[in-house]
Formats: C-alpha cells, structure tokens, sequence
C-alpha cells in the first residue's frame, strides 16, 4: 500500500516537474534543438559528400559520433521541452524527422560499410562472439529518447507504452540494429507521438485490456 | 470536429490512409494469429515506430483490433514484454469491406507487404 502511495506521490511529483518545465519552455529550447539538428544535417551531408570509398569508413566513424552527439542533445532537449505549446513541438518534431532521415541515411552506409568490410577483411579483423554482443545491445540514447517519447503520452497508457516500446527495441537490437538504426526508430516514435495521443485520447467504444 | 461528425467517422472506420491499410492487410492475412507492433512494420514493409497511432487508433477508437501482454514473466526471460495485437472478428469483418471500399488502394501504389525477416 504504501509503496503505490509513494508511487502515486512520485507521479505528482513528475507532473509537477513536467508542468515546470513547461512555463520554461518560453525561453528554452526548441531553437536550440532545431539549430543543432540542422547544423548536424548540414554537417553530416557535407561530411558524407567528400568521403571517397577508401576513406568512408573514417568519414562515417566521423560522423557517426557527431550524429550520435547530435541526438543526445535533441533526446536532453526535448526532455526540458516535453510539456510544449503545438508549433514547439512541430518545429522539434519536424527536426527530429530531419535527424531520421539523416540517421537512415548513415545507417544505409554503414550496412553498405559493413558487407565491404565483411568481404575483405573479416578473418583478420571480425571477432564473431564480439559482433554479435555488439548488435545485440540496446542503445541508451535510444533507450532515454523512448522514455521521453512514453512520457508525452497520456498518463494512463504511459506505463503501457513504455514497455511495449522497450520490447520493441530489445527486438530491434536483437534482429541486428546498431545504435543508429535504433534511435531512429526512437525518433520516429517521437515525431509521431503526437499522433498517438490523439488516438489514445479520443472517445473509446470497448474496453480495453491493460 | 463536431459529435456529429465524429460519430459519423466512428460508424465509417477509420481513415484508409495507405499505411493504414497495409496494416490491416497484415493483420487480415492470417486473422487468427496474433502480431506485434516491429512483426506487424516488417511484414507491412513499413518503418519501424510508425504504426503506433493506426494500431491505437483501431484499438481504442474503433474496436477492430485487440491487444493483449506476452505471458512471460520480464524478470525470468530478461527482455520486456511484447504487446500482441489480433483483429476482433468484427474487426476483420469491417476491415474487409473497408479495405474493398478504399478508394486509393495499395495495389495502385504497387507497394506489396513482405513476409517478416530477422523477427521472430
């Protein structure tokens, strides 16, 4: 009993914070977080555009820790930004559809990457048991991105949604997604969050099992 | 939107956008089994993290679709439980005649749903 009572306090407690930020939105942080995914956009294309073959794979390195940077930044602002008015939240959402793309496109690379590499430098270089631990774990700034994502919902279907998304990125990770592909699919869970609480907020005509 | 409008959509299904329905034509082709949510993007060939608002809103807003947890226990398997999703009978009544009604339907597009790889 006590435990859900301070379960309950914690939740207040969120909701509070939440409603804070919410006041503090006016002078944080959509800017800022549209600014850095279009530098990152601009710089990853700029980046990807001169690599030749022979050195891509450094450009990518390159460029993948400043993606991987990037987001973290987006997944830190959004979380100050969660309780924003609707254009915020579109402008924010349009920059992470931007991130999306550019995270596919990367990703698409570095599959690409990865088969030359495969066939040329597998014996000397792979360690199978190392690859598989590698593919098979779940990203944190995938994982935290998600959180914030769960968090936008509505409160009643918050818990639900967590884990199922959770689930769903273990599966990713288990199928043989690497970070990238992993916070894009948190960022597509973000841009189309809104859309969700929609469907979760209209009238309901059965019941639902929780 | 007004009641009546709503209630007007609610009678009509939800809207066939294509992603739609190619979520229920996955759904449709094998209407006992039950799917989750990244199954139901690989076989639909759609994005992972799209389908979320089309599945919440034929669960919760029209009733076609139902959902329920995995029965493992978290703690045993060490992974989280996946959310099952299956037509209601009268769901995949409704998502047969809705998907016949639809008037831009996927096979004009030419995009085809694609057995599922690497899931399980």
């Amino acid at each position: 009993m006590s435990t859900r009572a301070s379960d309950r306090d914690l939740v207040r407690d969120l909701d509070r914070a939440l409603a804070h930020s919410f006041d503090l939105d006016c002078a944080i942080d959509h800017n800022r977080a549209s600014r850095r995914a279009r530098h990152l956009v601009n710089d990853l294309g700029r980046i990807l555009d001169r690599a030749s073959i022979l050195d891509l794979g450094r450009a990518f390195d390159r460029a993948s820790n400043r993606a991987f940077d990037r987001a973290s930044a987006l997944d830190r602002d959004l979380a100050l930004v969660s309780g924003m008015n609707r254009s915020a939240f579109g402008r924010a959402s349009s920059s992470a559809f931007d991130l999306v793309h550019v995270l596919d496109h990367a990703s698409e690379l570095n599959s690409e990457l990865a088969r030359m590499l495969d066939s040329t430098r597998r014996p000397a270089v792979l360690d199978r048991g190392h690859l598989e631990r590698e593919v098979r774990r779940v990203a944190p700034s995938a994982a935290r991105l998600l959180a914030v994502v769960a968090r936008l919902l509505p409160a009643s279907d918050r818990a639900r949604y967590d884990e199922e998304f959770r689930s769903e990125l273990q599966d990713l990770a288990q199928a043989g997604a690497g970070r990238f592909r992993q916070v894009a699919y948190a960022l597509r869970q973000l841009r189309y969050a809104r859309l969700t609480v929609a469907a979760l907020r209209s009238p309901r005509r059965r019941g639902v099992t929780p | 939107m007004t009641g009546k409008k709503r209630a007007a959509e609610k009678r009509a299904g939800p809207r066939m956008t294509i992603p739609t329905q190619l979520v229920l034509r996955t759904l449709l082709a094998e209407p006992t089994r039950e799917m989750y949510g990244l199954q139901i993007c690989e076989t639909a060939g759609l994005p992972s993290g799209t389908i979320h608002p089309i599945l919440a809103r034929l669960e919760h807003e029209h009733g076609w679709v139902t959902s329920r947890w995995e029965g493992i226990s978290p703690q045993a398997e060490g992974r989280p439980r996946r959310r099952y999703y299956q037509l209601t009978e009268d769901g995949a009544e409704r998502a047969r005649i809705a998907l016949a009604q639809a008037t831009t339907s996927v096979s004009t597009l030419s995009l085809r749903t694609r057995p599922a790889k690497g899931l399980t």
